[in-house]
């Protein structure tokens, strides 16, 4: 049973004497979930439907999946995330098409692999379907409680006591606490220790982390007020209207809004930022109150007042919380001002003049381990079996969240069924650059998913995400039936279609030159097969097919699009499958996990330091390690090469005669 | 690929270019090479409590293991870590010679001490941190060149001109990749036109001739890194080997024999405007019908076909073939044709004009290579067409290994691509072929690599330094 522990400050809590606190086993489970957010719903859900008994603790049942910040998901690079999540049998795509206010898909001139699905999501709806989600799932069980100590045997989990004396017995814990572990709000030069929803954040969990080793530093981040409706004056501001013909995220189809619901802009204005810059003096982050690091790109308005003071407006998006209620979400302005400010700032936007706020705009800080202390599977190093997954790793947003929560999940049950871990590689999914991001590289800042970040983009489409990864997931066994099938007859359809136009052929001065001209399309010189006419910009999949006069069966959602791009790009995506082979050699080489660096003799002082630290998986990690340069990478593939020629033994041996013959 | 031997044993090589300078050296890295070394040198300060004092040069006998004298030699010995290799290392300077030099080293060898494979002094200072990338294989340029400015191009890799021209490039690659990066994945906030304007054309095209700068230096890094090969072509009985002689000789020029070149083919090497100079000596062509001559004729033709220069030796003193060069030769369009009236020596039958009637503007001079007249002229004439094909010397030279070519070679059809995507495709596109050329560029400065471009480094690594 576990020990109690010494809750070292001397503040009164009830979890301080944990000699008369009466513990009591409450059941057995392989995992328990901690934390019921974007992370922890995913996780649970992969877990228990990998096979796992699972236990998932939430701190408040009617805050479960609970969008703390926008009403919305998606855009470049977190719509991606969503549709890998889909496609290996996650849970957010399906339920944010239920609660769909509106769709539009952005980026559609600027490339094959940049368009992403950005969706206006009824917050309220969104948090009943994903927990009727959860209590549908056979295997898991969901119970309010706060976690305050992982109890551990032998440096490996053995279970979670929660903060009502209960011992939750389990082979693995995955901790999703988002900003929930040590917050305090900043509300300009009040500040408080409090959560979002006004929740109470866990300390004592920190603490008995801390003392497993493991190490936690601050972040902040801020919300922007929330407003009425009825307070706005519409008549002047410029409507965002949705997409009615823009898909849903989830690759299985369905999910079209009950009506688009539009957003509306604005903009600040001198006026604006003159009330804002004459209060920098109660403004949290410029008070030194907040000490934590917030992320650059999702700056507050004084921030970004400070940072671009050449510019006299920025825009704010005014979007809808749930077609239920008349509460709106601005985005675009976060602030840690005191409310009385941020009222008196508001009213000078247009449109904004009478503007009376719901919620208050916050600033947060909270606790977030630095992700290096991660394998490639979410497993912490030091504790075996404990996972993190979500903002505790330092990133934002719950797309971020839930991807890493789905993964670190998909691990957990693997860990807990003794089965080869789930790695997601950077060409496979952005699930899999960011993962690796964070466990290699670490986080300077809140980390949030960009497009830029993968080197491969042009393979990470959000019409393919099925194509890369359902296999994957099928095979593991989280691929439901209906989802493999829509993956099959997509993945036939692409393939036959290809096969097919190859194999069609026109000749200048045939039938097909109509066509040609009707869509403006310049006339043949030489024979074509129609698989070559179609990778001219002009001509569609859907005009050709309809020239021919076929009819299109019911398909998966993305297929015409994924088709489509495998004939335009067929170039540029050979290209850079090349370079994913080209470097595969030496970036899927494993780094045994107990190598000794201080053995590899040559290793600068810098790049041995972070190699132990990080404790790279394979070279091609270890290669995108700041501190590692070329030469040390040279340095270990000698040393990873040469296993039977020159053992530990020789290098000791090596080594010694080295400084023998020194005076 | 044979199994590599990684370990830091101690390795031995002659590190100076066989035939070349007064002394030669024999160089030992690795911490057995202070012992190996004291061995078989026979010091009198050997008994100085401070022996073998770091950095002292040592006068002494190498001696073999049976005690047998070998050499005369100074000997300094380097304690690791400050030393190229970051090891403990001894340079021995020997008497030159090859046969003295081969000698020492295989006293080592006898020991039981490995040769170093090629580059391996180079490859241990790289893997050390001592040198990055381009500079490692700026000290494989320095190990060939030939002449001065070979060494002084290779000096200015070395001290990074080349990977700071490629940052440069590089970070101007990502500057326009910044605001399409920023558009992509701000679309929202960012919806002002997206940043592909004519300013990008513009700014790729000053990338795409940056990088062909570099490029054009590399003809001249090349000449004066691996020689101009010049042909000596004539009839027979004109003085094509006595002008050789005379110039090599005049030249007290490096003459030695070039690794991989036979001996017919290459008769030595000098010095001339900065270049190296490879003369080539032919048999003397003429109609016969003797297989051999037919052979040597054919030999010769083939040889003076390869040229970059081809010197065309006359006899002067007998009547001018108005067809001489048709029947000695086709010229190639990039070939450098240079008349030489031998023999000013004995009363001229060829004047000047003969050779601007009928050969029209072939730069000639008329040397005795009997007496050494006119050598000078001659010099002058060979470096005015040296500098015609490859510029002046006052340009930078860029010596680069084959592998930095290619990389800058796919870089600059990147950017082409990329020049064309900007027009015809969306702005992923060009961003993506811009992120390779990044990408590949820093392959040049070791900013990335890869395993097998090290493979492919470490094998062009030539013996010694």
């Amino acid at each position: 049973m576990p020990v109690a522990m010494n809750n070292g400050d001397g503040k009164t809590m009830n979890m301080n004497n944990k000699e008369n606190l009466k513990q009591h086993s409450v059941g057995r489970y392989d995992l328990v979930v901690i934390g019921a957010g974007h992370a922890g719903c995913e996780a649970a859900l992969a877990a228990a439907r990998l096979g796992c008994s699972t236990l998932l603790l939430t701190l408040n049942l009617d805050m479960i999946a609970y969008m703390a910040c926008n009403p919305s998901l998606g855009g470049p690079g977190k719509g991606h995330l969503v549709r890998e999540i889909d496609a290996l049998g996650g849970e957010m795509a399906k339920v944010a098409d239920q609660n769909l206010l509106q769709v539009r898909l952005l980026n559609t001139g600027k490339g094959p692999a940049v368009q992403a699905l950005r969706a206006q999501i009824d917050k309220w709806g969104y948090q009943r379907s994903m927990r009727l989600s959860l209590e549908k799932e056979q295997r898991l069980i969901i119970r309010e409680d706060m976690a305050e100590e992982i109890y551990t045997d032998s440096g490996a989990v053995a279970g979670v006591v929660g903060r009502s004396g209960a011992f939750y017995e389990c082979k693995a814990a995955l901790l999703c606490s988002g900003v929930y572990l040590g917050s305090e709000i900043f509300l300009g030069d009040l500040h408080y220790t409090a959560a979002p929803g006004n929740l109470t954040p866990s300390f004592n969990l920190v603490r008995n982390l801390q003392e497993l080793g493991l190490k936690f530093d601050r972040f902040k981040t801020g919300t922007p007020p929330r407003v009425y409706r009825r307070s706005i004056d519409f008549s002047g501001l410029v409507p965002v209207p949705g997409e009615p013909e823009a898909p849903g995220f989830s690759m299985t189809g369905g999910g079209s809004p009950r009506e688009q619901i539009p957003c509306w802009m604005t903009y600040t204005n001198s006026e604006t930022h003159a009330v804002i810059r004459d209060n920098f003096a109660v403004a949290p982050i410029y008070s030194g109150l907040i000490k934590g690091r917030g992320p650059r790109y999702c700056p507050s308005i004084e921030d970004k007042i400070v940072r671009f003071a050449d510019r006299d407006r920025h825009p704010i998006f005014i979007e809808p919380e749930s077609a239920d209620s008349d509460e709106l979400y601005l985005q675009g302005i976060s602030t840690g001002l005191p409310p009385a400010i941020q009222v008196a700032f508001l009213r000078t936007i247009k449109g904004l003049e009478n503007v009376e706020i719901m919620r208050p705009a916050y600033a947060i800080e909270y606790n977030y381990a630095p992700p290096v202390q991660l394998k490639i599977t979410l497993e912490t190093k030091k504790v075996k079996g404990l996972f993190f997954a979500g903002q505790i790793n330092g990133t934002t947003g719950y797309e971020e969240a839930a991807a890493q929560g789905l993964v670190a999940g998909i691990n957990a049950a693997m860990l807990i069924h003794n089965k080869e871990p789930f790695i997601l590689k950077r060409n496979e999914a952005y699930s899999g650059v960011m993962i690796d991001d964070l466990v290699t590289r670490g986080v300077q800042e809140p980390y949030r998913i960009f497009t830029s970040r993968g080197e491969y983009r042009l393979l990470l489409r959000q019409d393919n995400a099925d194509l890369r990864l359902t296999e994957k997931g099928r095979q593991i066994g989280l691929v439901d039936d209906e989802r493999y099938e829509s993956y099959r007859q997509k993945k036939l359809y692409i393939e036959g279609e290809l096969k097919r136009l190859a194999a069609i052929r026109h000749n200048p001065g045939g039938p097909v030159e109509q066509f040609l001209a009707a869509n403006t399309s310049a006339a043949l010189h030489q024979p074509l097969s129609a698989l070559e006419l179609l990778r001219r910009p002009e001509i569609s999949y859907r005009a050709y097919h309809e020239w021919e006069g076929r009819k299109l069966p019911p398909l998966p959602r993305g297929t015409v699009e994924e088709l489509e791009n495998q004939v335009k790009y067929a170039g540029y995506i050979a290209k850079q499958e090349q370079l994913v082979e080209k470097t595969a050699r030496l970036h899927d080489k494993p780094i045994p996990a107990g190598f000794d660096y201080q053995k590899a003799g040559n290793l600068s002082r810098e790049a041995r330091q972070k190699l132990e630290e990080i404790r790279p998986a394979t070279l091609g990690q270890a290669s995108r390690m700041e501190g590692v340069t070329p030469a040390d990478l040279a340095v270990l593939i000698l040393y990873l090469e040469r296993p039977e020629t020159l053992g530990a033994e020789r290098i000791r041996k090596n080594e010694g005669a080295d400084d023998e013959s020194r005076p | 690929m044979e199994k590599k031997k990684y370990s830091n044993d101690t390795i031995v090589a002659i590190s100076t270019p066989l035939g070349e300078g007064g002394i030669g050296i024999v160089r030992l890295s690795g911490s057995g090479s202070f012992s190996a070394v004291q061995k078989v040198f026979d010091c009198k300060k050997r008994k100085d409590p401070v022996y073998p004092n770091p950095r002292y040069l040592y006068y002494g006998i190498v001696k073999d293991l049976d005690g047998e004298p070998v050499d005369e030699a100074l000997v300094s010995f380097m304690p690791a870590p400050h030393t190229y290799t970051r090891e403990d290392l001894v340079e021995i300077n020997c008497h030159s010679g090859i046969i003295t030099l081969r000698n020492v080293l295989k006293i080592f060898l006898d020991m039981g001490i490995r040769l170093a494979e090629p580059g391996e002094f180079t490859k241990r200072a790289f893997l050390k941190g001592r040198i990055d990338l381009s500079q490692a294989e700026a000290v494989i340029a320095l190990i060939r060149a030939r002449s001065e400015a070979a060494t002084k191009a290779s000096l200015r890799a070395l001290q990074g001109a080349l990977a700071e021209t490629v940052r440069d490039i590089r970070s101007r690659v990502n500057a326009i990749r910044a605001p399409i990066e920023a558009a992509i994945d701000y679309p929202e906030e960012f919806t002002e036109e997206l940043p592909l304007t004519e300013e990008t054309r513009v700014e790729l095209q000053l990338i795409e001739d940056k990088l062909q700068n570099l490029l054009q230096g590399i003809a001249r890094g090349r000449a004066y890194q691996d020689g101009v090969a010049a042909a000596i072509v004539g009839k027979p009985n004109v003085g094509k080997s006595s002008l050789l002689n005379r110039l090599l000789g005049e030249q007290k020029a490096i003459v030695h024999e070039l690794p991989g070149t036979t001996r017919d083919l290459l008769d030595g090497v000098m010095t001339l405007g900065g270049y190296p100079l490879r003369l080539i000596d032919t048999a003397g062509i003429q109609g016969s019908a003797d297989p051999v001559e037919l052979e040597g004729m054919k030999r010769a033709r083939s040889v003076a076909a390869k040229a970059q220069l081809v010197l065309l030796v006359i006899d002067g003193s007998v009547p001018f073939e108005p067809d001489i060069v048709g029947q000695i030769l086709p010229l190639d369009r990039d070939q450098r044709l240079i008349i030489i009236l031998n023999k000013s020596d004995l009363p001229q039958k060829v004047a000047p004009g003969h050779i601007k009637k009928y050969c029209g503007e072939v730069p000639s001079v008329s040397v005795s290579a009997l007496q050494g007249a006119g050598l000078s002229a001659l010099e002058q004439v060979v470096a005015d067409e040296l500098d015609q094909l490859f510029g002046p010397l006052s340009e930078n030279p860029t010596l680069i290994s084959i592998r930095q070519e290619e990389v800058l070679r796919e870089c600059v059809s990147g950017i082409r691509e990329a020049e064309n995507a900007l027009l015809s495709e969306p702005a992923e596109i060009t961003s993506m072929l811009l992120q390779q050329v990044w990408h590949t560029l820093g392959q040049i400065t070791g900013d990335t690599a890869g395993d097998d471009l090290l493979d492919l480094i470490f094998n062009e690594f030539c013996l010694g330094k």
